[in-house]
């Protein structure tokens, strides 16, 4: 009796519905969240038909009204039929291999008017200084980026968030070699996938624009259709431990959500750079995505935490060393007025 | 007459033969290129493939996992080398580079790696010392 009694609670504790509640990414810093997204993530089925994504697209994408959304325009078609199925993150970044399973991402694939390819190209989102195409919600153009100018598209504002997750998965899922080629890009051949012009762009729009009753719908349908969903609509907080404010932190389910938010006067940390400036920076923050978590840090061979007050550190340079479980390494930095 | 065409023989033959003995010189074995610079040179650093990358110079930041993993990277743009001296490989910025021989020489806690790459004429260097 005793036994049936056992299997009974254990059969209540380890169903899904309770066990859904936990992501699995606990205790994991950035590289293991990446590690185990990459490992975990990839689609369980591929949609390789059009008839196939567009009958899933079809399924988050039709309104109440019994239209369908046009994930660009933010507008609406009569007909799934009118809109094509565009990838958000374009043929040309990748070979010719992975893009067969790229294009077959149902997280890849956004219904859009038939002006948008023709439009929007390859280019990389960002933000547009000199307007080529605007619809009045999004555009495309020249936008300026690390001291070049090169073609890039904006989505709309309230899209922004849901563009940034899409991207921000296929670069951990798909990584590709040949993004070294490329001019101007947002991503990365290895952790942290993403880089610096990635990071900013995509973490902001990430923060600006959080999931919504409609990304979660449409999260809903990928994850029934290929078994798997997008980890960073569902737990979006795990977009800070790879890229954001708790980069060199160990993924706490429990942990309030940062209150460092945009906009406000909280200062947020940023990552270990070369020169710091008196005038402008307030801190050296000891996070960087390539030091593993809970490393203790040293300033000239003196013992420090996080953050270090930059009021107390001279004017030069200075030798900033690590030390963590199972890594250690050291950064020569500059302090300027 | 005679005599000037085999003087003029003579002398193109052995000019030929120098210009060849001359070209084919460091390819000859047991004449090792000469990298007495480098070895003593111990500032941290990546030096082959037309990349460096100097510790010295800031804001490169070196790192060393327990199991002998070297990252090197520049931090202002990502750039990042890996090399992993136990099951040699390197890679560059993602891209896997094929290894033909790693060369290890350690004096006083510095290690020089040197390193002969696939398809580079000239080796790359990488010292360390965390």
């Amino acid at each position: 009796m005793n036994r049936f009694l056992l299997l009974f609670l254990c059969a209540i504790f380890c169903s899904p519905a309770i066990c859904s509640a936990e992501s699995g990414f606990e205790g994991l810093d950035g590289k293991g969240i990446a590690q185990k997204i990459a490992d975990e993530y990839r689609p369980l089925k591929y949609l390789t038909t059009d008839k196939e994504l567009r009958s899933a697209v079809a399924r988050y994408a039709c309104l109440d009204n019994g239209t369908y959304f046009d994930y660009f325009s933010n507008s609406t078609a009569l007909k799934l039929d009118k809109l094509d199925l565009l990838p958000v993150a374009a043929k040309q970044w990748w070979s010719e291999s992975m893009w067969t399973l790229v294009s077959s991402d149902l997280n890849n694939i956004v219904p859009a008017n038939f002006d948008v390819a023709s439009n929007r190209q390859d280019y990389i989102p960002g933000l547009v200084t000199e307007v080529i195409y605007d619809n009045g919600q999004w555009r495309s153009g020249i936008g300026y980026i690390d001291g070049f100018d090169t073609n890039v598209f904006e989505p709309a504002d309230n899209l922004k968030g849901d563009f940034a997750r899409i991207y921000m998965l296929m670069a951990l899922l798909y990584p590709q070699q040949l993004w070294l080629n490329r001019g101007v890009m947002l991503y990365l051949s290895t952790y942290p996938f993403l880089n610096k012009y990635g990071r900013e762009l995509l973490m902001k729009w990430h923060r600006e624009d959080p999931p919504d009753e409609f990304e979660l719908r449409r999260n809903d349908v990928i994850r029934d259709v290929q078994g798997v969903g997008n980890p960073l609509v569902e737990y979006p907080e795990l977009a800070e431990y790879l890229w954001g404010v708790n980069v060199g932190e160990l993924f706490d389910e429990d942990s309030e959500p940062s209150a460092e938010v945009p906009g406000t006067d909280i200062r947020q940390p940023q990552p270990l750079k070369a020169v710091y400036s008196k005038a402008e920076d307030r801190c050296i923050d000891l996070k960087s995505p390539y030091v593993e978590a809970g490393a203790s840090w040293s300033i000239d061979d003196r013992a420090v935490s996080d953050p270090i007050d930059l009021n107390g550190v001279g004017e030069g340079r200075h030798e900033l060393k690590y030390r963590g479980l199972r890594s250690h390494g050291k950064l020569i930095i500059t302090v300027v007025p | 007459m005679k005599i000037r065409l085999f003087t003029i023989l003579v002398l193109t033959a052995s000019l030929l033969a120098c210009s060849k003995t001359e070209h084919l010189s460091p390819d000859r074995p047991g004449s090792e290129p000469d990298y007495k610079e480098e070895l003593t040179d111990s500032s941290m650093r990546f030096d082959g493939l037309g990349i460096t990358l100097k510790y010295d110079d800031g804001g490169i930041l070196f790192d060393e996992s327990d199991d002998g993993c070297i990252a090197i990277t520049r931090l202002s743009d990502d750039f990042r080398i890996e090399f992993n001296p136990a099951r040699p490989s390197l890679t560059v910025s993602g891209s896997s580079m094929k290894l033909k021989s790693v060369n290890l020489q350690e004096k006083d806690g510095v290690r020089w790696y040197r390193l002969d790459v696939d398809g580079s004429q000239l080796p790359v260097f990488i010292v360390i010392d965390i």
